[in-house]
């Protein structure tokens, strides 16, 4: 198993509560990793710790992840989360046009010709399947798309700066049937070029598109493993 | 019972509502019907004549003045309201420093005018020895508005600062950008809105101008440090020193014109908004 990321010893507090407690995995490259748990058992913590969003929240991190064999304290904040991309539970997409959502972050990473532009946002658009919805006019207010395209617009929009790792958290949660099979479509075809790291609450999900299992419980890391640990924690 | 309740609450409700209307056409009908009988283009366009000063000519100059103590309160207190409020919603993270700052920004806006008023006169005109001016009248009000534009921005950042805030640094953008490129630009029809509003409620106020900058008869003052007159003091004196109760509504129907327009201005901005998201 290759891996890309490995923690040793992550403790996250926040000031009245620690959340993780010594958690140590590997998640493999190229991989769909599936993180499961009860509520409030410090997945998305987790997940917000490895792209160190959790300090900005007001979160203690302490022990060490690595990323690509680097310690994540010593990549800049900017870089690391360029790296890993995270796209949050409820679908949040920013007050402007499709368009401009996708050149928020493209135009701040790359110097990218007006051509070079347009063909990586069609490029990460129909990654999502959203380009084929929409291309009839991308100046479409964002906020007036349905919450399935909005999502897709989320991953989408992280997909535009090539992240090594694409971090989900909880992503079809808000979805009906039809989104959420498209989603996670998606994300089996994405794992060859991006690794993906999946909270979710669904477990039929997990078992139709993970490859490798975290188990979590109380901040704690229970057991990882490859899909045979269903047959012990279902 | 329950139904009798309801019924019962809603009657409150409508008649609590049905008050506030009233009040508000009658205050406004009151000095429209008074004050809009006595306005003719000389009491407009003419300086005040007249023994006493207001009792003849017109209020050219106090309209004048107004505008500019409301543009220049503005400013100062947009650029300062704005300033602290993207600090305390995207960069404090020291959370008793962010404490203090909204506890002196509330307890800041319980003041009453006169105090502002005090302040302005006790530092401006006496510690720093600035003239009795439209600059200190213009900073004394811009203190005045300061907290009204800073919580109403507050409260506009946090509805969803911390979910635009992280979304946005998990793409891997710095805060400076992400200001730039996506909170000015966003929120800026709201911040001006406010600013709108706050100086509406300033230049209203006569007890902040009348210490520090205020004066009864003064032409329209060429720069900042000139004394001016405002409408709020002017009616002010007209009142008070029995001078002339009939200029005096037409005194206060032209800052009630003056006060819709920027109710008009945010109205707009916010159709505005609304139309161009």
């Amino acid at each position: 198993m290759v891996k890309i990321i490995t923690t040793k010893d992550l403790q996250v507090s926040y000031p009245n509560k620690q959340v993780l407690k010594n958690i140590c995995c590997e998640i493999p490259k190229n991989k769909i990793t599936a993180i499961i748990g009860s509520s409030g058992c410090g997945k998305t913590t987790f997940l917000k710790s490895i792209n160190r969003i959790v300090e900005e929240e007001g979160g203690r991190l302490s022990g060490d992840i690595f990323i690509h064999g680097k310690r994540i304290s010593e990549i800049p904040k900017e870089v690391l989360r360029k790296q890993v991309g995270l796209v949050f539970q409820s679908p949040l997409v920013f007050p402007f046009s499709v368009e401009k959502n996708m050149l928020y972050p493209l135009n701040y990473h790359f110097n990218f010709s007006k051509i070079e532009q347009k063909n990586r946002v069609k490029h990460s658009l129909q990654l999502t399947g959203l380009y084929e919805e929409i291309k009839q006019d991308l100046t479409i207010a964002a906020h007036k798309l349905s919450g399935g395209q909005k999502q897709r617009l989320s991953i989408a929009r992280c997909l535009c700066i090539e992240p090594s790792v694409l971090m989900l958290d909880e992503p079809c949660s808000a979805l009906d049937m039809k989104n959420t099979i498209y989603i996670e479509k998606l994300l089996v075809e994405l794992k060859e070029s991006v690794t993906v790291v999946i909270v979710t609450h669904n477990l039929s999900q997990a078992k139709r598109i993970a490859d490798y299992v975290i188990y979590m419980e109380n901040g704690e890391l229970i057991e990882a493993d490859d899909y045979a640990i269903f047959s012990r924690v279902c | 019972m329950k139904k009798y309740k309801s019924t019962l609450f809603k009657a409150i409700a409508w008649l609590c509502g049905g008050f506030v209307i009233s009040a508000t056409l009658f205050v406004f009908g009151y000095i429209l019907y008074h004050g809009a009988l006595n306005i003719t283009w000389n009491f407009v366009f003419d300086r005040p004549r007249g023994v006493p000063i207001g009792t003849q000519g017109g209020v050219f100059p106090a309209v004048t003045g107004t505008v500019l103590l409301g543009a220049l309160s503005g400013l100062i207190a947009g650029v300062l309201g704005s300033i602290t409020t993207v600090f305390l919603a995207f960069y404090c993270r020291n959370k008793y420093l962010g404490g203090i700052i909204r506890a002196a920004v509330y307890l800041l806006s319980g003041m009453s005018s006169i105090l502002f008023g005090l302040v302005g006169y006790s530092i401006l005109l006496n510690i720093l020895g600035l003239p009795r001016s439209l600059l200190a009248a213009g900073i004394t009000v811009a203190v005045m508005i300061l907290p009204y534009i800073t919580i109403r921005v507050i409260k506009l950042f946090e509805e969803d600062s911390a979910e635009v805030l992280h979304a946005s640094l998990a793409l891997g953008v710095s805060k400076t950008y992400m200001l730039r490129k996506l909170i000015l630009p966003n929120y800026s029809i709201n911040i001006l809105t406010s600013i709108t509003l706050g100086v509406a409620y300033g230049i209203g106020a006569a007890a902040p101008v009348m210490l520090t900058g205020a004066v009864l008869n003064a032409p329209t003052p060429q720069h900042v440090t000139h004394p001016f007159m405002s409408l709020s003091y002017h009616l002010l004196i007209l009142v008070s020193e029995g001078i002339s109760l009939t200029n005096a509504y037409a005194s206060a129907f032209l800052l009630m014109i003056i006060l819709l327009a920027l109710n008009l201005i945010c109205r707009g901005l916010e159709y505005f908004k609304k139309r161009g998201g």
